[in-house]
């Protein structure tokens, strides 16, 4: 007979199929929470931006989906939704974060997304550079990233449980815990 | 290989696209054709006359004052207009249902298809080429061979994917390895039976291979980008994911900048939003939490 000893065993990496988030960020969107109950979630993250913050010890968190890398191809749609662009949607997110009493070295930071159609070296790379342009942002503010699952050429859905500050991404029906 | 009886019963069993749509597109191309032949295209097609209204009194169209015949609505926004009013109304029907084997709920191939149109249309829009309604016609019919093999039973997709993961090659090349034939030809195939203009056509058939059609052609290069563009934000994407590989002789062709694309794309989720529910689009959770 099998003996489980505390402690040694590995964390489960495949979670059961079909979770179902109550909050829905939409594409160039975002959401904040300190609901206990609430599962943040966002769909169809392609070459997208999907990244999560949260500040453990008081339980709130955010989630957004940024499109594009930078707000100047389209200053005006990026007054009216800051969210689309990488450059003016990070900012807000940790604003508004820090806002509801998060505190910058206490809060972890993970992303999802930033893939690339094949061979996709000179059409656009609009995933590489979201990516680029994130790092360098979070470089620039000397805050680490602590998980995220980028790249490829794949599909992804990002969940952020605000109760337990489990991060997930799903890739068709595997998902992974960051 | 999938037996060709089954692809060919496939197509048979579409419901075909009311014929308003062609005799638009014939129209189009008519100098002389005028606002009576569009009146006359439009009042025989059962519940047309009412979309088309509903749509050109929203917003989004910069209706001032109300429209409440076709003939309004062609003065106040040109045959053009009204044409992809046309397009958009008459092929919801035929692109809303699911497809399962690329994993697409009901609604979310038409999603796709609209923004895909959009997108084209905005394209043409920035690069300055007139008269893009063939383009916006392939675009919103450019999946239209997915239905087909996407609802045939006996398509092993699982090994489609397989393929297309194991080798780094596009989705449709794997299609075209495990079924014989790949969803553009197959869509290609139904647009004749449905005797659309042949531009349109072209633009369904090439629109993963512009660089292959002899001749090459503008509007097959804007429906080539504009694909390329939905799929990688994301717009009503299925099981081939961003498997999908983006012709840059196509954009350098068009003269699409890196900023144009990046402002088109701005464009049109914000054309989405705004046309969401005129054009009956699924919110993204509505089918991903099926």
């Amino acid at each position: 007979m099998e003996t489980m000893i505390a402690g040694t065993a590995a964390p489960p990496k495949t979670m059961p199929k079909r979770r179902l988030g109550n909050v829905v960020v939409g594409i160039s969107d975002m959401q904040i929470s300190n609901r206990p109950g609430d599962l943040l979630v966002t769909y169809s993250l392609g070459s997208c931006l999907g990244v999560t913050m949260y500040d453990p010890q008081i339980k709130v968190g955010g989630l957004i989906h940024c499109m594009l890398p930078l707000s100047k191809v389209d200053p005006q749609k990026a007054a009216s939704s800051p969210f689309m662009f990488v450059d003016t949607g990070i900012p807000e997110l940790y604003r508004r974060l820090l806002e509801m009493g998060a505190k910058k070295n206490r809060l972890i930071v993970k992303a999802a997304g930033c893939s690339q159609l094949l061979d996709d070296r000179k059409l656009f790379e609009i995933g590489k550079r979201n990516y680029t342009i994130f790092r360098k942002m979070l470089w620039k503010n000397n805050i680490l990233i602590s998980g995220e699952h980028v790249g490829g050429s794949l599909s992804r859905t990002l969940f952020l449980d605000i109760a337990a500050g489990e991060v997930i991404v799903r890739v068709k029906d595997e998902e992974v815990i960051l | 290989m999938i037996e060709a009886h089954k692809i060919v019963e496939g197509i048979d069993a579409l419901p075909t696209m009311p014929i308003a749509v062609s005799r638009m597109a014939q129209a189009l191309a008519d100098p002389d054709a005028g606002i009576k032949d569009v009146v006359d295209i439009v009042k025989y097609e059962p519940g047309l006359t009412g979309n088309i209204l509903k749509m050109a009194n929203s917003a989004y169209f910069g209706s001032t004052g109300p429209i409440d015949s076709i003939h309004q609505a062609v003065t106040r926004l040109g045959m053009q207009q009204v044409f992809r009013l046309v397009v958009i109304s008459s092929a919801h029907t035929t692109m809303a249902p699911s497809v399962s084997g690329y994993d697409m709920p009901s609604g979310a191939l038409w999603r796709h298809s609209v923004a895909c149109a959009l997108a084209t249309q905005c394209l043409a829009e920035q690069i300055g080429v007139g008269r893009a309604e063939t383009a916006f016609t392939s675009a919103l019919l450019h999946d239209v061979g997915k239905l087909v093999i996407g609802n045939c039973l006996g398509i092993d997709f699982a090994a489609i994917e397989k393929y297309a993961g194991d080798n780094g090659v596009p989705f449709e090349q794997a299609e075209r390895q495990i079924i014989g034939a790949d969803h553009a030809q197959i869509g290609a195939a139904i647009l004749e039976k449905w005797h659309l203009p042949q531009e349109v056509v072209a633009g369904v058939r090439w629109h993963h291979e512009p660089d292959a059609l002899e001749g090459k052609s503008p509007m097959v290069d804007l429906v080539h980008v504009a694909d390329a563009i939905c799929v990688s934000m994301g717009l009503g994407t299925g099981r081939d994911g961003l498997y999908h590989r983006p012709s840059s002789s196509a954009r350098t062709r068009c003269g699409i900048s890196k900023l144009t694309m990046e402002q088109v794309i701005s464009r049109t989720l914000g054309a989405m939003n705004e046309l969401a529910d005129l054009f009956s689009l699924p919110k993204e959770e509505a089918y991903h939490a099926l």
